[in-house]
C-alpha cells in the first residue's frame, strides 16, 4: 500500500459515520449478549438479539425522576456518553475519508475522553441518589486512575510519527505497526478504553453492589443512552486504537476502509470474549496498580520510543 | 400489527425482574430464577431498573411496606407478582408478563400514579409500629441485636453528624424541620443545634426503618444538599429535605458529606430480609444499625440453609458482586440442577471445574485479597464456627467447597452468623467491600428469627 493521503469528507457523510458506529457497536453487544446467553444455557440466538430485545424494552419504559434531582444536568450527563463517543469518530480515518482532519486530532480524542468524566460524573450526581453518586465518585477514581497512563499512551504512537494528525500517525505505520514497538502504550489504551467506558472489568462505578450505580436511578430512553453510550465509548476507543496502533486501512486485498472495520470488530471481539473471563476490579485496586505499575510502565515506554526516534532522525 | 405492538413482542423476551425474598423463601426465589432464565429474562438491578416485582413469599407488615415502596419506583409499564410456592413461580411470572404486555391495564396504571417521583409515606410513631408486627420480631423488639437505637445520643465525639442526619428520615413531610436541620447542617458548632436535631433524629430514626427500607428511596431523601451546602445556601432544603451536613471525624481528614443509607432490603444479592441502616461519609461507612424484617406472624419455615443449593447460591450471589457474571451463571446453574435432579453426586464434577475455575482467577484473588479478614480472635470472641474465616476470597470458595461435600456426604453443620455481627465487620469499609463481606457471611435471616422464636 502506497502513502494514501487522508481526505476530509463534506458533512453529508456524518450520518453515515455515525450509523456505522452504532452498527459495530450493536454488534459488539450481540456478541456478549451470546457469550452471556452460553454461560446461562440458554439458546445462543436468544442472546444475539439482546441488543434488540433490551432497545425494545426501555423504548416502551417511561421516564423516571427523583425527588430534588437536577434534573438538567441529569439529563446532560445521560446524553453526553453517546455525544462524546460521536464526537471521538470525527477524528477517526475509515480507510481514507475522515470527518475532521484535524492537525491536533490526538489531542482531540484525548480531550473528548476527559468530557467522559463531567459526563459520568453528572449522569451519577443528577439523580440525587447515594448510590448513583457513589457510582459517580467511584468513576472519578478510576478516572484518576487511567487517564495519565492514558495520556502517556496517546503520547506514544504521537512521538513515534512525529505529529498529532492522526492521518500522519497512520501514514508512519506503512513500514511498521505501532503495536510492535509500542506494545506496552498500546495495552494501557484498551486498558484505558475499558476505563472510560465503564464497561467489563472497570465497569465497578455501575456495579451490582451499588444498584447499578450511575445508572441506578436511570429508565426507560435515559437508561438507553447511557448503555448505548457505553458500547459506543468501547468501539470509538477500539477503532482509534486500530488507527494509533494497527495501522489503520492498512492491509492487503481489501479497501482501506473495510480493513479499518475488520480490524476493528475483531479488536472488539477480543475485547468482549477476554471480559467475560474477568471479574470487575475494585476501584481500591485500580487506582493502586494504575499509578504505581502501569504509569512507570508507559513512561518507560514513551522514553524509549523518544531515543528510537531521536537515533533514527 | 403497529410498532407498539412489535416493541412488545420484542421486549417480552427480555423482562427484567426485581425479585424480593421473604426469608424463608430462598427456594421460591431459586425457582423463580431458574424460571427467569429460561425465559430469557433477566434480574433487575435497582427498581429503575425493573418492569416486574416479584415477592416470594409473604412478607410481614415491615417488609411489606417496603415492598410497596420499592413497587411505587417502578417506572412502568410494570407489574407485579407474588409467588408462595416453587411450583407456582412460572405461573406468576407468566400471569405478571400478561399483565405488563396489556396496553389498556398499563394505561389505567399509569393514569391513576401520582405525578413526580415516589415518596415513601411517612410513619408517625414507628418503632411501635414496628413492634406491632410481632411475625417478624417475635420478641417484640424492633432492631435485633443492636443499641444502635439511641446512637443520635452517643457520646459526641465525632458523632454530632449523625444526630443531624437522624432527622433526615423527616424530610419531605415538615419543611420548618427541614430548615433547622440545614442550619444545623451549616457547620456551626452550636450544641442547641444539634441538641434540636437529635430530637428529630430520634423521629427520623423511626421513620427510617419503615419509609426507606428499600434502598432506592432513601437516596432521595438523603443527598437532598449534596453540593448545595458549599454554596453555604442558608435555609435551602431543596424538595423539604434538610442538606446533608459535612462530617465530622472521617478517616481521610476529609469533611464529606454524612449520609444516611439504607441497605436492603429490597437488594439484589443481599441477604434476605436484612436491613442495614448505615451512615456513610463519602462512600464509606462509618456506621451500621442491623434490623431484621421478616415474615407473616405465625410462618413457620424449613430452612434451606446449609444444603447444597444454598451453599452454591451464596457463591453465586458473591461472584454477582464481585462483577464475574459468568461464572455466577454456573454456580446458579449447578444449584437449579442440584434442585431438579434426584442423583446429586453425578454433579460433583461440575463443582469441581467451578471450584478449579474459580480458584484459577488471578484477577479474583487480587481483587478480592485480604478484605473481610475474620482471625481467630475475633471468631473466639464472637463463638464463630471455624469455617467462619479468612478473607471474602477464601469463604467463597468455601461455599462451594462445602457445596460440593454437601452433595456427597450428608450435610455440613453450619450455623449462621448472626446479624448482630455485622457493623463490627463492616465499618470502616466502602461500599462494593461491605457488599462483598456481607455477601461473604453465612447471614440467614429466617433461621435466626426461628432461633429466637426457640
Amino acid at each position: 500500500m502506497s502513502n494514501v493521503e487522508v481526505v476530509e469528507a463534506s458533512a453529508g457523510w456524518v450520518p453515515l459515520a455515525a450509523v456505522v458506529l452504532l452498527a459495530t457497536a450493536t454488534a459488539a453487544a450481540s456478541l456478549d449478549g451470546a457469550l452471556a446467553a452460553r454461560a446461562e444455557g440458554r439458546p445462543i440466538s436468544q442472546g444475539l438479539q439482546m441488543p434488540w430485545a433490551e432497545t425494545a424494552r426501555l423504548f416502551r419504559q417511561r421516564r423516571r425522576t427523583t425527588l430534588a434531582a437536577d434534573v438538567l444536568l441529569w439529563r446532560v450527563g445521560v446524553a453526553a456518553l453517546l455525544v462524546m463517543a460521536l464526537m471521538k469518530v470525527v477524528v477517526i480515518p475509515l480507510g481514507r475519508w475522515t470527518i475532521g482532519d484535524l492537525s491536533v486530532g490526538v489531542v482531540w480524542f484525548n480531550a473528548m475522553d476527559v468530557v467522559v468524566w463531567a459526563a459520568v460524573w453528572l449522569a451519577g450526581w443528577g439523580p440525587n441518589s447515594a448510590h448513583s453518586l457513589v457510582g459517580g465518585y467511584r468513576f472519578l477514581s478510576q478516572a484518576l486512575a487511567y487517564e495519565l497512563p492514558l495520556m502517556f499512551a496517546l503520547t506514544a504512537p504521537a512521538v513515534g510519527a512525529g505529529s498529532l494528525r492522526v492521518g500522519d500517525v497512520v501514514a508512519a505505520q506503512q513500514g511498521l505497526w505501532f503495536v510492535v514497538w509500542m506494545p506496552v502504550a498500546f495495552l494501557v489504551f484498551m486498558a484505558a478504553v475499558v476505563g472510560f467506558s465503564v464497561w467489563g472489568p472497570l465497569s465497578t462505578p455501575a456495579g451490582v453492589d451499588l444498584a447499578g450505580g450511575v445508572f441506578a436511578e436511570t429508565s426507560g430512553v435515559d437508561r438507553w443512552l447511557l448503555l448505548t453510550g457505553r458500547w459506543a465509548l468501547l468501539t470509538a476507543g477500539a477503532a482509534f486504537g486500530v488507527t494509533l496502533f494497527w495501522g489503520g486501512g492498512a492491509g492487503p486485498l481489501l479497501p482501506p476502509w473495510l480493513w479499518v472495520l475488520v480490524k476493528t470488530a475483531v479488536l472488539l471481539a477480543a475485547l468482549v470474549v477476554v471480559r467475560r473471563g474477568l471479574p470487575a476490579l475494585r476501584p481500591a485496586r485500580v487506582i493502586e496498580v494504575a499509578w504505581l505499575v502501569v504509569l512507570p510502565l508507559v513512561l518507560l515506554q514513551v522514553l524509549l520510543i523518544s531515543v528510537v526516534v531521536v537515533v533514527r532522525s | 400489527m403497529d410498532l407498539r405492538q412489535r416493541l412488545a413482542k420484542v421486549a417480552a423476551s427480555r423482562v427484567s425482574v426485581l425479585i424480593v425474598e421473604v426469608p424463608g423463601w430462598s427456594e421460591t426465589r431459586w425457582a423463580a430464577e431458574h424460571d427467569m432464565r429460561s425465559r430469557g429474562w433477566r434480574t433487575a438491578t435497582s427498581p429503575a431498573d425493573a418492569d416486574l416485582l416479584l415477592t416470594c413469599g409473604s412478607p410481614g407488615a415491615g417488609l411489606s411496606r417496603a415492598i410497596d415502596l420499592t413497587w411505587d419506583q417502578l417506572p412502568g409499564p410494570r407489574a407485579r407478582a407474588t409467588a408462595l410456592d416453587f411450583a407456582d413461580t412460572g405461573g406468576a411470572l407468566d400471569r405478571a408478563a400478561e399483565q405488563l404486555f396489556d396496553e389498556h391495564g398499563q394505561r389505567q396504571d399509569a393514569a391513576q400514579r401520582a405525578d413526580g417521583p415516589a415518596m415513601g409515606s411517612l410513619a408517625d410513631e414507628p418503632s411501635t409500629e414496628q413492634r406491632g408486627d410481632g411475625g417478624a420480631n417475635p420478641d417484640g423488639d424492633g432492631p435485633v441485636g443492636c443499641a444502635a437505637e439511641d446512637h443520635a445520643e452517643s457520646d459526641g465525639m465525632g458523632h454530632e453528624s449523625h444526630d443531624d442526619m437522624g432527622g433526615m428520615g423527616s424530610e419531605g413531610s415538615e419543611g420548618s424541620e427541614g430548615s433547622e436541620g440545614s442550619e444545623g447542617s451549616e457547620g456551626s458548632e452550636g450544641s442547641e443545634g444539634h441538641g434540636d436535631m437529635s430530637h428529630e433524629g430520634s423521629e427520623g430514626n423511626g421513620d427510617m426503618s419503615h419509609e426507606d427500607m428499600s434502598h432506592e428511596d432513601m437516596s432521595h431523601e438523603d443527598m437532598g444538599g449534596m453540593g448545595h451546602e458549599g454554596h453555604g445556601g442558608m435555609d435551602m432544603s431543596p424538595g423539604g429535605i434538610p442538606l446533608a451536613s459535612g462530617g465530622g471525624g472521617d478517616r481521610d481528614g476529609l469533611d464529606l458529606d454524612v449520609l444516611h443509607v439504607p441497605l436492603g432490603p429490597v437488594l439484589p444479592c443481599w441477604p434476605a430480609g436484612l436491613l442495614l441502616h448505615c451512615t456513610l461519609h463519602g462512600d464509606v461507612v462509618t456506621e451500621a444499625r442491623p434490623e431484621v424484617l421478616g415474615a407473616v406472624t405465625g410462618f413457620s419455615t424449613v430452612s434451606s440453609f446449609g444444603t447444597a443449593p444454598d451453599r452454591l447460591d451464596r457463591a453465586s450471589q458473591l461472584l454477582t458482586l464481585a462483577g464475574w457474571d459468568d461464572a455466577a451463571a454456573a454456580a446458579a446453574r449447578i444449584r437449579d440442577d442440584v434442585l431438579s435432579r434426584a442423583d446429586s453426586p453425578s454433579l460433583v464434577p461440575a463443582v469441581d471445574r467451578l471450584v478449579r475455575r474459580v480458584r484459577r482467577s488471578r484477577t479474583l484473588r487480587w481483587s478480592l485479597h485480604g478484605l473481610g479478614r475474620i482471625d481467630a480472635g475475633f471468631r473466639g470472641r464472637h463463638v464463630l464456627d471455624a469455617h467462619v474465616g479468612g478473607d471474602v476470597h477464601e469463604r467463597l470458595i468455601g461455599f462451594l467447597t462445602d457445596a460440593r461435600s454437601t452433595l456427597t456426604a450428608e450435610s455440613a453443620h453450619r450455623s449462621p452468623t448472626p446479624v448482630a455481627l455485622l457493623p463490627e465487620l463492616i465499618v470502616g469499609l466502602e461500599l462494593s467491600a461491605v457488599r462483598l463481606v456481607v455477601a461473604s457471611m453465612d447471614v440467614d435471616v429466617s433461621r435466626q428469627l426461628a432461633g429466637t422464636v426457640a
